[in-house]
């Protein structure tokens, strides 16, 4: 059962779907909010966001699907270059109005805590968010996380990138074009380097809300593209600053021979499976409880 | 850094439609005042709907902005609509946009007009045979349903083999003889199955005939052909930026003006032309 709604907080009108819970499921105090995947309407890619809401609606959680300003039927104001969006979406431009559509739903439904995600660039707005305000955010699911920012570096010349520590770290980290001539053996003491060592382009910012959580043990969901590009900077980015030990908050699901919008070898229904799996381990050992019987809400 | 505001002339109102199992997802873009005609829009199928979901509001905003009230949808399956893509096929579709057809006609006396682009187009084409429409404006649509999905399945051919995820069955030949032995096959995240395969090849680009003298065109968008053509003939020719706003554009915010500007000239002179015709 699914429903629709505007939220009009502060100066953003947010459309949105409510995928109520199954009424012969129990239902979880926690609430699950996605939001769009780059620029794409809430739905997500092969409706990921959708088939991911109906599941958790059915498992009892109240779901929502959310679309920032200027992305699917929300009003707003958008740049005119993929590029740019992504850029800006790193810098934490949709934080005030995920901030503002969660605290909305919190009053209106009166749930208590919620779960954040979405793919690629709502992964990157989740994590921000939940560092940002831990009253709000029970746990992260970051569906293809992109820890980098992706925009292109300007070509430097050899004398330019001997003088560039962006160069060296892209040499010494394997993001360089010539860093398959760093020795094998240097790799291993990558580690002792810790954050000193992050690739060039790391995005600072969202490994800093990441290390955050982690401190506060927030739980963490991340699925990523088994042996992709986001994937493999994400193992690099953990083993530098959080360090290899596997943490029970802390969960990596790698999905084999899918894309990054997991539309192809099966991948969505592996992504889905372990978001569900995860979710209501989640709200088990939050102890949820179903909301006041007024507070169960109908579309 | 520039940043386009998109917002509607109007408030715009999102709701469901009943339409056979399924709730239908539709929105309505009112316009500013009285509005001089009603157009309902039929957008794209699977990923391709997704990819152009902005252009497409941007498209039903620049209309209502124009005086014209629009209103697209979901097929079922598809987004917001509920249905299960996997069970569904063309006559469902075609079925959801009847019933969106309908309701957008009830208590209207203005002129309707159905816009359709790529599968969309397709559907609208079948839909103005039952001549609720008074014009038509289809986008790109293709020669028939099979052609529409061969592209799309060699599209994610050439994604698998470049992501590196071809898998064992690794060409387009093999899929098609998993969809002909009864197997649904996963296409760009979406199930397709063999009953939609199979209708496919039953459902070609039915155009209305030469006694029909109702309004309506086709735009070719590939830039291919003559520029100056008259609605006698029924083509237009207008030339986008490739990759297209339905496929990978590195564009958020697609470079459509002159798309734009020749759709609502041909929906004006079609209101026009009802009007004269009283």
């Amino acid at each position: 059962m699914r429903g629709l709604f505007t939220l009009e907080t502060g100066s953003f009108r947010l459309v949105g779907t409510h995928h109520v819970p199954s009424w012969s499921a129990r239902t979880w105090g926690v609430g699950v909010v996605l939001f769009n995947a780059g620029h794409l309407p809430r739905d997500g890619h092969a409706m990921i966001n959708v088939r991911a809401a109906e599941r958790l609606a059915a498992s009892g959680f109240h779901a929502f699907r959310v679309d920032l300003p200027g992305l699917g039927d929300s009003p707003g104001e958008l740049p005119v270059h993929t590029e740019e969006l992504f850029r800006l979406v790193h810098q934490g431009w949709h934080l005030a109005p995920a901030q503002a559509a969660i605290r909305e739903l919190q009053r209106l439904h009166g749930i208590r805590s919620f779960v954040v995600g979405g793919l690629c660039g709502s992964a990157g707005t989740a994590l921000l968010l939940a560092a940002a305000d831990p009253t709000l955010v029970a746990g992260v699911v970051a569906m293809e996380l992109e820890l980098f920012h992706a925009f292109r570096d300007v070509p430097l010349s050899p004398r330019e990138a001997v003088f560039s520590r962006a160069a060296w770290l892209r040499l010494l980290t394997g993001h360089g074009r010539r860093s398959w001539r760093v020795p094998r053996a240097a790799e291993s003491l990558l580690p002792l380097f810790g954050s000193a060592l992050l690739p060039a382009h790391t995005d600072r910012k969202l490994v800093h809300a990441l290390v955050e959580l982690d401190r506060r043990r927030t739980p963490v969901l991340v699925v990523m593209a088994g042996g992709k590009r986001r994937e493999i900077f994400y193992d690099q980015v953990c083993r530098a600053v959080l360090g290899a030990t596997a943490r029970p908050w802390r969960a990596h699901v790698s999905v084999a021979g899918t894309n990054h919008i997991f539309t192809t070898g099966g991948g969505q229904r592996i992504a889905l499976d372990a978001i569900e799996r995860w979710a209501l381990r989640l709200a088990e050992e939050s102890h949820g409880t179903a909301p006041a019987a007024g507070h169960r809400s109908r579309p | 850094m520039g940043l386009h505001r998109m917002a509607p002339p109007c408030p715009e109102q999102q709701g469901f439609l009943d339409s056979g199992a399924s709730r239908i997802y539709w929105v309505r873009h009112p316009s500013p005042g009285p509005p001089k005609a009603r157009v309902v829009l039929a957008g794209p199928f699977g990923l391709e709907r997704e990819t152009s979901y902005i252009t497409w509001v941007r498209w039903a905003r620049t209309l209502a902005s124009r005086g014209f009230e629009c209103i697209h949808f979901d097929f079922a399956g598809h987004g917001e609509s509920e249905g299960s893509f996997e069970d569904l096929s063309l006559s469902d579709w075609s079925s959801d946009l009847s019933t969106v057809v309908a309701r957008a006609a009830q208590g209207f006396d203005g002129p309707l007009l159905l816009c359709g682009l790529r599968f969309g187009a397709l559907l609208a084409a079948r839909e103005f045979r039952n001549r609720r429409a008074w014009a038509m404006l289809l986008w790109d649509p293709p020669a028939d349903a099979r052609a529409m999905l061969s592209e799309v399945l060699r599209r994610k051919l050439a994604s698998d083999v470049f992501e590196g995820t071809l898998g064992e069955r690794g060409s387009r030949e093999t899929y098609v003889l998993e969809l002909e032995a009864g197997r649904p096959v996963e296409v760009e995240g979406f199930r397709w199955s063999h009953r939609l395969w199979c209708d496919a090849a039953r459902w070609s680009l039915d155009l209305p005939g030469p006694s029909d003298d109702r309004f309506w065109v086709v735009v070719r968008l590939d830039g291919h052909g003559r520029r100056t053509c008259t609605e006698r003939d029924h083509t237009a020719v207008v030339s986008i930026a490739r990759p297209a706003f339905w496929g990978h554009d590195p564009l958020v915010l697609a470079q459509v003006s002159e798309l734009f500007d020749h759709g609502a000239a041909f929906l004006e002179r079609a209101v026009e032309a009802w009007r004269r015709r009283g």
